[in-house]
């Protein structure tokens, strides 16, 4: 393997790269960076050209996948000036510290959900974008999921009127990669799977709901290992600052692998709107094969990312939003450690 | 089956013609205490029905069973009178405002050689599939359970007999949380088996406004309520009800749940499986296959209650199981009226009516 510390200046372009593709340096090369690869590859105009990770055999193995791709071990090439736009898919300990040097370099940002582990720290990104007048997109890909872009232009088009309670429900059979070595079950770097992906949850109702969590509870649930540092399963209460309420269960317990279970009901002043993957045509296959209502996600958050950096989008996650979302899931993790409800602005 | 109804205020329109509908079954009359503030809904029961007017202790003499149909805060005064009349008795829900009259009812079924049980939806074909399929272990052991309750209007007379029935404390002890709580509270613990150990709740009761703008808002009661629950054994579960303006199926309240086990799940959908007829101009009408869940759920219930008589059973919903749901809501409103701190379900204290 041959390390390139420093990926190519924009200039001549590779084999298969054309003027004006936006060159995506991705920061870690876990599970999640691999499924960005794969997104990267589906969208023209957009193409990974260098891949950072702490572990160089993990790095390379990733760059191998893209023809002209480079890497390093070194995360400042990760927004050195070959770069349009830097991927941050590390754990989210480290989101912080590499999303503001990625901005204050004048790199465009795809971060990973969570944002950060405080808010604070999320503070610390979005002043660094606002400086910097460069686009920062939370990885929040459930908005990303054709259900919920249907779901959220139905609200837009006043179908249900005004959102005043919701219920969502994600049940999977999922089990985080590394065993228990996986950092997933380490609170002091995943945040707590209450924040880490509850986050999901919460950023999707407060962007259907168009309103801001200000009280959350909190219930964990240990499927996988009662001894578990943090739970698998979950389920939240929220009360938004206009007053609607809502339930959230999040829970990896479904038996089979890969399989899905995917509801959301969402009453407003004027009517009820309701998705089940229940209700779905589905395909049966040796391996699960993902509900059509959440398909292709993350291809459409990497196409959303190209109007971004075209200047064609605003980027759909919302500076307050990302904030407020974020405030929510720590304040939820929060609950859920403590066993008691908990005011959003306790966490701010 | 000789069946009395006490107090024709609630449901009462649509039970008589169920009941009749139903072999062994008659409906000898209604009756009401001298004292009620409804009368005339027991007269108009009558009226409309056909059905006798009686005295209460008259009718009481004459029946089987009496069926206490009044408005949700004299259940406990109606259906104890019946059980010390000897009668069996079935109670509308919610067949408690609170645990103190939960207490009291399971008191005198416990000196009454009646039967008590309560008017309930687990009889509903797929709450009845998911109990089976739990009772198999076909899921393993239940781990979480979510429910959700959710009635499409209403209070314009069409499912409501009038809006206070289910607004005004004094008459229904609370808004939607009392109302509907009690299904999802029973269904839980029909499911799973176990006792809720804490509940926290958020609702629109005052000093929140109601969601949807309802009259709730008129008497400071929710129009909607989020509950969280911890079971024994680490189960969790929750409870989503409201009374929202349109709801998520055909049938006026639309109620599902999920249960999440050790080794698989099963989800109940009290509209589904249905069968969907769209009609030449466009209408679309969709059928639930074997009928109405509810009406379904209510025949059973019907049948099933005459059949722990002649056997000697006891009930899907006895004493224990009706003091357990309301001490559920009851913990879940205590809990909302603090904005969410956890809450402990009261528990049965010693019989205060044995010296």
């Amino acid at each position: 393997m041959n390390p390139d510390p420093v990926p190519e200046k924009k200039g001549p372009r590779g084999p298969g790269q054309r003027a004006g593709d936006h060159r995506v340096a991705l920061v870690g090369a876990g599970a999640i960076a691999r499924d960005h690869v794969a997104a990267l590859t589906d969208v023209p105009r957009m193409r990974l050209a260098h891949v950072v990770d702490r572990h160089p055999e993990r790095a390379a193995a990733l760059a191998a996948l893209v023809e002209g791709a480079t890497w390093s071990t070194d995360p400042a090439t990760a927004w050195s000036e070959g770069i349009d736009v830097t991927a941050v898919c590390t754990s989210p300990e480290s989101h912080a510290d590499l999303s503001v040097a990625a901005l204050g370099a004048g790199k465009a940002v795809l971060l990973e959900k969570p944002a950060a582990l405080g808010v604070a720290d999320v503070d610390r990104i979005l002043s660094a974008a606002k400086s910097a007048g460069r686009p920062l997109l939370v990885a929040q890909t459930a908005r990303f999921q054709p259900v919920h872009l249907e779901i959220a232009q139905a609200v837009a088009d006043g179908a249900v009127g005004t959102p005043r309670l919701a219920h969502l429900t994600w049940y999977t059979g999922h089990v985080w990669p590394g065993g228990w070595r996986g950092w997933q079950l380490d609170p002091a770097r995943s945040g707590g799977h209450v924040a880490h992906n509850g986050v999901h949850a919460l950023d999707l109702l407060t962007w259907l709901m168009d309103d801001e969590p200000v009280r959350v509870f909190a219930r964990p649930c240990r499927t996988w290992a009662p001894g578990m540092p943090t739970p698998d399963s979950f389920q939240i209460l929220v009360r938004f600052a206009g007053g609607a309420l809502a339930t959230v269960e999040l829970c990896y317990a479904l038996a089979a692998r890969g399989t899905f279970v995917r509801r959301l009901m969402l009453s407003g002043t004027a009517g009820t709107l309701h998705h089940s993957s229940e209700d779905e045509p589905r395909a049966h296959a040796a391996s699960p094969v993902a509900p059509a209502s959440i398909d292709g996600a993350m291809t459409e958050q990497t196409r959303h990312l190209r109007d971004v950096l075209d200047g064609s989008a605003a980027p759909l996650t919302a500076p307050h939003q990302i904030r407020a979302a974020l405030a929510a899931a720590l304040a939820a993790q929060l609950s859920a450690d403590e066993g008691r409800p908990v005011d959003v602005k306790e966490v701010c | 089956m000789r069946i009395l109804i006490v107090s024709g205020v609630r449901h009462a329109r649509d039970y008589v013609p169920l009941l009749r509908s139903l072999p062994g079954v008659e409906v000898i009359g209604c009756a009401d205490t001298a004292d009620s503030p409804f009368t005339e809904d027991s007269a108009d029961l009558a009226s409309t029905t056909g059905l006798p007017l009686l005295d209460l202790d008259q009718g009481l003499a004459s029946c089987d069973v009496a069926l206490v149909c009044s408005e949700p805060t004299r259940h406990v005064d109606l259906a104890v009178r019946a059980l010390e009349a000897g009668r069996h008795v079935l109670v509308d829900k919610p067949a408690a405002t609170d645990t103190r009259g939960a207490q009291r009812l399971w008191e005198a079924a416990d000196r009454s050689p009646g039967l008590l049980s309560a008017v309930h939806r687990l009889h509903s074909p797929q709450i009845v599939r998911a109990r089976r399929l739990v009772d198999s272990g076909a899921i393993g052991l239940p781990l979480a359970v979510d429910a959700e309750w959710i009635a499409a209007g209403g209070l314009d007379g069409t499912t409501v007999e009038r809006p206070e029935l289910v607004c005004d404390p004094a008459l229904s002890g609370g808004g939607e949380l009392v109302n509907f709580g009690w299904y999802p509270a029973l269904a839980i613990r029909h499911l799973t088996g176990l006792e809720v150990e804490e509940v926290v709740a958020f609702s629109s009761a005052a000093p929140h406004a109601p969601l949807f703008g309802g009259p709730h808002g008129t008497y400071g009661v929710e129009d909607a309520a989020v509950l969280s629950l911890r079971l024994r054994n680490g189960v969790v579960a929750t409870a989503t009800v409201a009374r929202a303006p349109a709801g998520v199926g055909p049938a006026p309240v639309s109620s599902s749940l999920r249960v999440l086990g050790s080794h698989g799940h099963v989800l109940a959908d009290e509209d589904a499986p249905s069968v969907t007829v769209r009609a030449a101009d466009g209408g679309r009408l969709s059928r639930r296959i074997g009928g109405p869940a509810g009406v379904t759920a209510l025949r059973r219930l019907f049948t099933e209650f005459g059949d722990d008589i002649r056997l000697g059973r006891t009930p899907s919903v006895s004493a224990a199981d009706i003091y357990a749901a309301v001490a559920v809501v009851e913990a879940a409103l205590s809990s909302a009226r603090q904005d969410g701190a956890p809450v402990v379900p009261a528990a049965r204290t010693a019989d205060t009516t044995v010296a």
